[in-house]
């Protein structure tokens, strides 16, 4: 008998719809009527430059921060209107920053992302040691689930946060940059998984640097300049090299890559007195 | 088109049931308030018990009339009749160490404060430590039967826990002259030695009455009484060194002020410019060799006064020579008509 | 060693608790302690260890247990390993009202400890709302610096209510702050065992809220924390139950300072064993420390106080050079 609640077999969708965001004090919108639609079952994948709001976007979603403008859509309803444990329910989020407060076992860790289902009174059962293990194999952590979260490597620490996340079970993700401390193999392993999991019928909105993975493992695009939407669309639609270029405003060039059919992105060095030439 | 999940999959705690316990925790905190509010019952009225624990008979011979049934100390205890509880004193404060042996009571005092010195007899009793804030269980170490407090709001605690060890206690304040004399009297009764009481209260009475006429008709000089540097603290009124100022010939600069201790200024006393001042012998050290202090008139041209302060520091047995002191020192031309 | 660590905590408390009773100014055999705590024995004897003793070293154990929850749970909410109740208010409010009604005269014990009580609740009130003035949220930093303001305004409130008192009164004001069991009645012992019940209780049964609050804001509201309302809600639980100490006990630092972060090194870490863990070895603390308060220049004492900060000190130190 289970004593807690099975995964949501539903699907949902985010969706950002004209949003804006102004920091107090500040001379301009971070967010300056910005639209995102995250559909279940593709990875949708929000790129910029640095500054351009993306992290203001998963913040404007954990009502981090208020909205001057539009609104966002969690699954049927508005994201103000949910309270904090439906919220949880429908959207798990791995921050892009996190600091080592408790030092747990990770397995212990992880089961705190059953905290939406269990609440402060509902034992721990069966389920939701199978969802915490089943989390930990995905993110590739099973063989670490005794040791205590303040011995980890950054790289470590991160994928336990992303199976933290994973126990959540909840039908939509948000990754706020979730490669930035991972080596080549565990990076891809962690695309795999976002992969995996549209497959599963999840929905996967992304934040990431990097584009070359992201063109590669994402059905819908989004880059963001500015506070503005400067492209969006499918791969090659987004990844073009004159949008590219004016966006991070630097000489690139974008290649197709043979070995896995995608389009590649190559950056160019600037010439040596410093001004670039364009070619 | 996307799936709408249904919603009441994922609906929360019913709204009630969340209300509910907030509620109940507002009332279970709301509770611990008023239950804080409850005042200790249980003590006092121990201390009640043991006060009242007197058959109708009593075993000792003279009750005073001060005593008259139903009297109370200043803690609002029952006075006892007799002198039956007496057998093992305990005095937690000098005045009343010295009464007692005054009275020829001496032999019953078990234990005695750490300031306790008169008379010389006190010092061979068992030092019990603080008279304020007594260490109770120092205290009950002498196993006495009947102690005696100073009535000051810090001893009402160990009141209390002197009544929850069934040991009855007399809480007495002494702050005027009166306090005093009742003080002796109830003492007397307590300890079975009214008449010795009554004799030592009126040998002051008639010190004090000789001091009076003594210095009758004579002029009165402004005074000021200084009892502390820090903050400048002066005998106000309703204290007995008020009492003692008056008795002995001299006008309490500060008599207008209620307190019996009034919190001044240096400067307000330069304005007021008494005659003289009164000081015990270290603070009128300090005063005369003070810059701030020199710009009283009197204190430049040296009219600080040393005080006896073995006569003079508390209201015990020695307030008739304490007056005569004062007296000495205000109007030496009528000394010779001085006890 | 984890899994021990309940069990040798209620082990050294009963012993500590036992060796507490068999001290005192009065010397009493062990085992006339012992007769004496079921009724055999001279009169004044068991009056000493019953009345006098016994309520004494409950309370210290009760308090200690509530001022290091207390603490426990300030530090997860907070995420700040050096947060004590005493940072946010709590002392000076309840200060407060401890030396205005001994200053105005009502100084008898009942009274003292509601106005010391209503003070810290009161004051606790105003930190959070201060915090949210200025931030729109329960948010730690402002908590915090909410706290240290409403602190130095009430010393200042303090100040001003001696700078014109007789001597007796300031001295009076003086002693209940240093803190002391001196006082101690069955009735303060309910009373503080209620507290500790109930609003220990809710932070007990409440705490794995408290460890994902602990992570960080962010990760507790993708967690499902209604972050804002629990912040709020442990902040003022915490604070009330170190208040109902210090209305008894005067005021008594460290103890919700150090003890947690002792059941952390012990390996505590999830909140719901830290806090019961801390509870036991606060208890053990302070009624340690009471007995050093009590002997070591008797018939005087130490006021209590005085003896957790000679502890609390050093150990205060050598976390600080850990965590730089």
């Amino acid at each position: 008998m289970t004593t807690t609640r099975a995964p949501e077999s539903a699907t949902i969708e985010l969706e950002f719809h004209d949003v804006r965001v102004t920091y107090p004090r500040a001379p301009a919108p971070a967010l300056d009527g910005v639209s995102v639609r995250a559909e279940a079952g593709r990875v949708t994948a929000v790129v910029g430059p640095n500054g351009s709001g993306k992290s203001t976007l998963v913040r404007a979603l954990l009502r981090r921060v208020p909205i001057t403008g539009g609104h966002i859509v969690v699954g049927a309803d508005a994201h103000t209107s949910l309270d904090a444990r439906t919220f949880a329910r429908r959207v798990a989020v791995v921050p892009q920053r996190e600091e080592v407060q408790l030092a747990l076992p990770v397995h212990e860790f992880v089961l705190l992302g059953r905290h939406v289902h269990l609440g402060s009174f509902t034992p721990v059962g069966a389920h939701d040691r199978a969802a915490v293990r089943d989390a930990l194999d995905r993110a590739g952590m099973l063989h670490l689930a005794d040791r205590r979260t303040d011995t980890l490597s950054g790289g470590e620490w991160q994928r336990v946060r992303i199976a933290r996340a994973l126990a959540q079970e909840a039908p939509a993700m948000v990754f706020d940059e979730p490669t930035t401390f991972l080596d080549i193999a565990h990076e891809m392993a962690v695309f795999e998984l976002l992969d995996a999991l549209a497959a599963d019928g999840r929905t996967v909105l992304l934040i990431s640097h990097q584009l070359n993975l992201v063109a590669r493992f994402a059905s819908h695009i989004v880059l963001l300049s500015e506070g503005r939407v400067a492209a969006s669309g499918g791969v090659n639609e987004v990844m073009r090299g004159d949008i590219l270029e004016t966006v991070y405003d630097w000489p690139l060039v974008v290649t197709r890559d043979p070995a896995v059919g995608a389009p590649a992105l190559v950056p160019l060095r600037k010439s040596a007195r410093g001004v670039r030439s364009r070619t | 088109m996307f799936l709408r999940a249904p919603r009441n999959m994922m609906s929360v705690a019913p709204l009630p049931a969340r209300a509910a316990r907030q509620v109940l925790r507002a009332v279970c905190v709301c509770v611990i308030l008023v239950a804080c509010a409850a005042p200790d019952q249980s003590a006092r009225t121990a201390r009640q018990q043991s006060s009242e624990s007197t058959t109708t008979d009593s075993l000792q011979t003279q009750s005073s009339t001060a005593v008259a049934e139903g009297t109370r100390d200043d803690f609002d205890a029952v006075l006892p009749r007799d002198a039956r509880d007496a057998s093992r004193v305990v005095s937690l404060n000098p005045a009343f160490t010295e009464i007692v042996f005054a009275i020829g009571a001496g032999a019953r005092l078990v234990g005695r404060t750490q300031w306790d010195d008169r008379p010389a007899a006190a010092v061979l009793v068992t030092d019990v430590g603080a008279g304020i804030r007594p260490n109770v269980e120092a205290v009950l170490a002498t196993r006495p039967t009947l102690v005696l407090l100073y009535a000051t709001a810090e001893n009402r605690a160990a009141a209390d826990a002197f009544a929850r060890a069934g040991v009855r206690t007399i809480a007495l304040r002494t702050i005027t002259i009166d306090d005093f004399r009742r003080a002796a009297q109830v003492l007397g009764a307590a300890l079975g030695q009214p008449a010795a009481a009554t004799a030592l209260t009126d040998s002051i009475d008639t010190t004090l009455a000789r001091v009076r006429d003594a210095v009758r008709g004579v002029e009165r000089p402004r005074v000021v009484w200084p009892s502390w540097d820090a903050p400048v603290l002066v005998v106000g009124n309703a204290s007995y060194e008020a009492e003692l100022l008056d008795i002995a010939g001299a006008q309490n600069v500060f008599a207008d002020r209620d307190e019996s201790v009034a919190n001044v200024t240096i400067e307000e006393i330069a304005k007021r410019d008494p005659a003289l001042l009164l000081a015990g012998p270290q603070r009128a050290t300090r005063m005369r060799a003070s810059a701030p202090w020199n710009a009283v008139r009197a204190v430049r041209e040296g009219r600080v006064f040393d005080l006896d302060t073995t006569v003079v520091g508390r209201p015990g047995v020695t307030i008739g020579m304490a007056a005569v002191s004062i007296a000495r020192l205000l109007h030496p031309d009528r000394a010779d008509r001085l006890p | 060693m984890k899994r021990l660590l309940v069990p040798f905590g209620l082990a050294l408390l009963a012993a500590t608790m036992l060796l507490a009773l068999a001290i005192g100014a009065v010397s009493i055999p062990v085992s006339d302690v012992w007769h004496a705590l079921w009724g055999d024995g001279e009169t004044q004897v068991v009056a000493i260890v019953r009345e006098l003793r016994a309520p004494r070293v409950v309370l210290a154990a009760l308090a200690g247990a509530a001022l290091a929850c207390s603490g426990a749970a300030l530090q997860g909410t907070l995420r700040n390993p050096l947060a004590e109740p005493y940072l946010l208010g709590v002392s000076g409010g309840a200060a407060v009202g401890a030396v205005v009604a001994l200053t105005v005269g009502l100084a008898t014990p009942a009274v003292v400890t509601l106005a010391a009580f209503g003070g810290a609740a009161v004051a606790t009130v105003v930190v959070a709302m201060l915090a949210r003035y200025a931030g729109g949220r329960a948010e730690p930093r402002l908590l915090l610096m909410a706290g240290v303001v409403v602190g130095a305004f009430a010393n200042a409130v303090i100040l001003v209510a001696l700078a014109d008192s007789p001597p007796d009164r300031i001295r009076g004001a003086l002693w209940w702050m240093m803190g002391s069991t001196a006082d101690a009645t069955w009735g303060a012992v309910a009373r503080t065992g209620a507290a500790l019940l109930l609003l220990g209780g809710i932070l007990v049964v409440r705490a794995r809220e408290l460890d994902v609050l602990s992570l960080g804001e962010d990760p507790a509201v993708a967690l499902g924390a209604d972050v804002d309302r629990a912040a709020r809600r442990t902040f003022l639980v915490a604070s009330w139950l170190a208040a109902s100490t210090v209305a008894v006990i005067g005021l008594i630092g460290f103890v919700g300072l150090v003890v947690p972060n002792l059941a952390r090194a012990l390996g505590a870490h999830r909140h719901r064993p830290m806090l019961v863990v801390s509870a036991l070895y606060g208890g053990v603390l302070l009624v340690a420390a009471d007995i050093v308060a009590r002997s070591v220049r008797a018939p005087i004492e130490l006021p209590l106080g005085a003896v957790t900060a000679l502890v609390g000190v050093p150990f205060f130190l050598a976390r600080l050079r850990k965590l730089a």
